[in-house]
């Protein structure tokens, strides 16, 4: 029996390697045709952008194709504003249709790496902007050649996407499809009952704490699950005191300048101030900006929510929340307003897609004027330009397209994977007094040896 | 004819090889060979960064693996230790207590068992945030999940409530096979209940006590769901249990993409399993439970 066990065993170690050696293989053959396919993506792309526009055409009419499209943006307002856009796309090509796939934030990273690894990619999906874009962008389609030669495009695109979030190393991946506006919102009945004005600086903030807590309101929504909430605040803060906010963080994470440096440390003891006067709740790092965070404020718990973005505008208008979108409140007095802004959903698509110029075709209609329209329509801020004419009804969203227009853009990515988790780890020992802010900074530093 | 006979049960059980091949033994082997290299999930290459046993020396050196590793003997030792003892106080109560209405106690205790453990650490969240229901009444202001230390204690303390119903099913099991004669006699030669249970129940449940804390253990060790939904393994990893800091370090959206190092760990998790369950074994074969 102990031969037949021992036999057993050598049988199942030699099917696995040999399952293991042709997954390999098949991966190095794969590899192999992703630069020839890229090569030549990109010379039909560069050289015959114009002519293969004109094939596609040809060929969509006759051709039937159904365009997958994978994201996570589960949210009732990108549902309808999808379908209202592919009844549109459907009405010039009736051949192309969608399989929409809509699955939760947290399935899609498993999912979408499955595809990746198992070459069974939709034609369009969804892919995080920034950190993420450097492991990402080795498996997409470099989109860069392809927006800029056509005028119409960069046109439609270049205006208000943020563009560093859609690239990595100066190569664009990524079709920005809407607009990613974090601001604080503020509950305006909350600020009348209370006799308070809207925030200026984080110590207007700090003074209402003891007049919002006789009814256990915080000034703003405590959301540090995910602990980017609070590491945009430190990026927010060092744009609000440095006028090259973005190059300076930027040039501390290619190691040219330290992180522990005095613009940094102010940024970091802004915020420390704010936790220790109680801005937040003490349980903030166990409650997520997407769940806990925009319940908080909807069950007017706290006057601010933070960090809310075009997203929530439905949703804050829905509960019938008269709010009022603003910069986070100035580190000081005398420091620079400035607005996050990133994309929220931003499209990609991959070198051996089976039909690239459909999908190309597809995603440039997603940045036209008819489709940011819809997406107005739908409480959603698009990348792309917003028609002039157009009657944005949400009030909450027509602050935030007006005002982030009037402030400095601030990028809060963080593009190194070791950095970003330096950040948030140490952000939030240092923030729940565990470490200093200079032990916190060298260790960002340490990080990155 | 006698080679044939002797491989004869191989043909009824290649149906569950076959399984076992894919489903297990594929895998396994897949992450053994995956721990020697540097893939991070979306490259097609995988095995294109060989990095030999860079991964495991990296394992000894990551502070945040040792926190997990400490957070996952934390909280199997007191999962163990305390669902043990509650559940064979229950069951202890319910059996020799003799209620009217034993059958309906018992169902009410096990239930929480049958819930999803998806539901049980939202609800508990609800009551543990700091503006939740126990703050409320007793008019604290604690950061009971959002701090540096409790978490994976308020974590333990939910999974201990959710399973002790099971550890004492088991234990109410046990008695049910208890002679009674044995107790009986006890008390006529005069002992306490204390004795009679330090000297005749205990003993007599030492099989079923091994097997759950056994099964405690291994489910100890696969806790994952709990922490992601009710601290999501923080704030700064101070949560982190093994199975968590795996999914951080694969798929997380603010993870680093590390599914070599990932693979090192789920190694190390293996080994942990492969202990226990040996251990298991052992025992049951050699108390033949």
């Amino acid at each position: 029996m102990k031969k037949i066990f021992l036999m057993f065993l050598v049988v199942a170690l030699i099917t696995s390697l040999v399952m293991i050696l042709s997954f390999a293989g098949c991966k190095t053959k794969t590899v192999a045709e992703t630069t020839v396919a890229e090569t030549t993506a990109a010379e039909t792309t560069t050289a015959e952008t114009a002519v293969a526009e004109t094939t596609a055409v040809e060929t969509t009419a006759a051709k039937p194709v159904t365009l997958t499209i994978w994201d996570w943006q589960n949210v009732e307002n990108y549902l309808k504003a999808f379908d209202e856009i592919f009844a549109l796309y459907k009405k010039d090509h009736p051949n192309v249709d969608f399989d929409h796939k809509v699955v939760t934030s947290t399935d899609y990273m498993q999912m979408l790496k499955a595809a990746i690894t198992g070459n069974e990619l939709p034609q369009i999906f969804e892919v995080w902007t920034g950190m993420q874009m450097a492991d990402y962008h080795s498996a997409l389609l470099d989109l860069t050649d392809i927006i800029l030669k056509d005028p119409e495009w960069s046109d439609w695109v270049g205006k208000q996407a943020s563009q560093l979030d859609v690239q990595f190393e100066g190569k664009t991946y990524l079709v920005p499809i809407d607009m990613w506006d974090v601001g604080v919102y503020c509950n305006n009945k909350i600020l009348n009952d209370y006799s308070l004005k809207l925030p200026n600086t984080i110590d207007d903030l700090i003074n209402m704490v003891p007049v919002l807590g006789v009814d256990n309101i915080k000034p703003l929504s405590s959301n540090f699950q995910d602990v980017w909430t609070a590491q945009f605040i430190f990026t927010v803060f060092i744009h609000q005191l440095e006028p090259k906010g973005t190059e300076m963080q930027m040039q501390a994470e290619k190691g040219e300048i330290s992180w522990n440096n005095p613009t940094f440390v102010e940024a970091c003891e802004g915020i420390k101030k704010m936790w220790d006067k109680n801005v937040f709740r003490k349980d903030a790092f166990a409650r997520a900006y997407n769940i806990d965070g925009i319940a908080e404020f909807t069950d007017k718990k706290c006057m601010g929510l933070w960090a809310g973005g075009d997203w929530y505008t439905g949703t804050v208008v829905d509960a019938g929340i008269d709010a009022t979108a603003i910069p986070f409140p100035l580190i000081k007095e005398g420091a620079t307003p400035t607005y996050l802004a990133s994309n929220g959903l931003a499209y990609a698509t991959y070198p051996e897609n089976p039909d690239l110029q459909v999908s190309l075709d597809f995603m440039k209609f997603l940045s036209s004027p008819e489709v940011s329209k819809i997406f107005v329509e739908n409480s959603i801020h698009p990348a792309a330009k917003v028609p002039e004419g157009v009657e944005i009804k949400n009030p909450l969203l027509k602050q935030i397209i007006s005002t982030a227009s009037n402030y400095r853009e601030a990028n809060p990515w963080v593009y190194n994977s070791k950095v970003s988790t330096a950040i948030t780890d140490g952000l939030a020992n240092y923030i729940l007094g565990k470490i200093t802010v200079e032990e916190f900074l060298n260790s960002i530093d340490k990080a990155m040896k | 004819m006698r080679l044939k006979e002797k491989f004869f049960p191989l043909y009824y059980t290649l149906p569950v090889i076959l399984f076992y091949l894919v489903f297990l033994f594929y895998p396994i082997f897949f992450n053994v060979i995956l721990s020697f290299f540097n893939w991070n999930g979306i490259n097609p290459n995988i095995f294109k960064d060989f990095v030999a046993f860079e991964n495991y020396k990296n394992l000894i050196l990551d502070k945040v693996f040792w926190l997990a590793f400490r957070n996952t003997i934390y909280f199997v030792i007191s999962t163990v230790i305390v669902q043990n003892l509650i559940g064979l106080f229950l069951a202890h109560i319910l059996f020799f207590g003799n209620f009217k209405y034993g059958n309906i106690l018992r169902s009410i205790i096990f239930f929480p068992t049958i819930l999803s453990p998806v539901i049980v650490s939202l609800v508990w969240k609800k009551i543990f945030i700091s503006d939740g229901l126990l703050n409320t009444i007793l008019h604290l202001d604690i950061a009971w999940l959002g701090g540096l230390y409790a978490g994976i204690w308020i974590v333990a303390f939910v999974n201990i409530w959710q399973w002790s119903g099971y550890n004492m099913v088991l234990y109410y099991a046990g008695l049910q096979s208890l002679d009674y004669q044995l107790v009986e006699a006890a008390m006529i030669d005069g002992a306490n209940w204390a004795g009679i249970v330090a000297k005749i129940v205990i003993p007599f449940l030492i099989p079923t006590i091994t097997i759950a804390s056994i099964l405690t253990v291994l489910g100890g060790f696969k806790v994952f769901d709990l922490v992601y939904i009710m601290t999501k393994g923080g704030p700064a990893h101070q949560s982190e249990v093994i199975t968590s800091y795996m999914y951080w370090l694969s798929f997380d959206a603010t993870g680093p993409n590390r599914m070599g190092y990932a693979a090192t760990v789920v190694i190390f998790s293996l080994f942990i399993a492969i202990v226990f369950a040996s251990i298991r074994m052992r025992i049951m074969f050699t108390r033949k439970i």
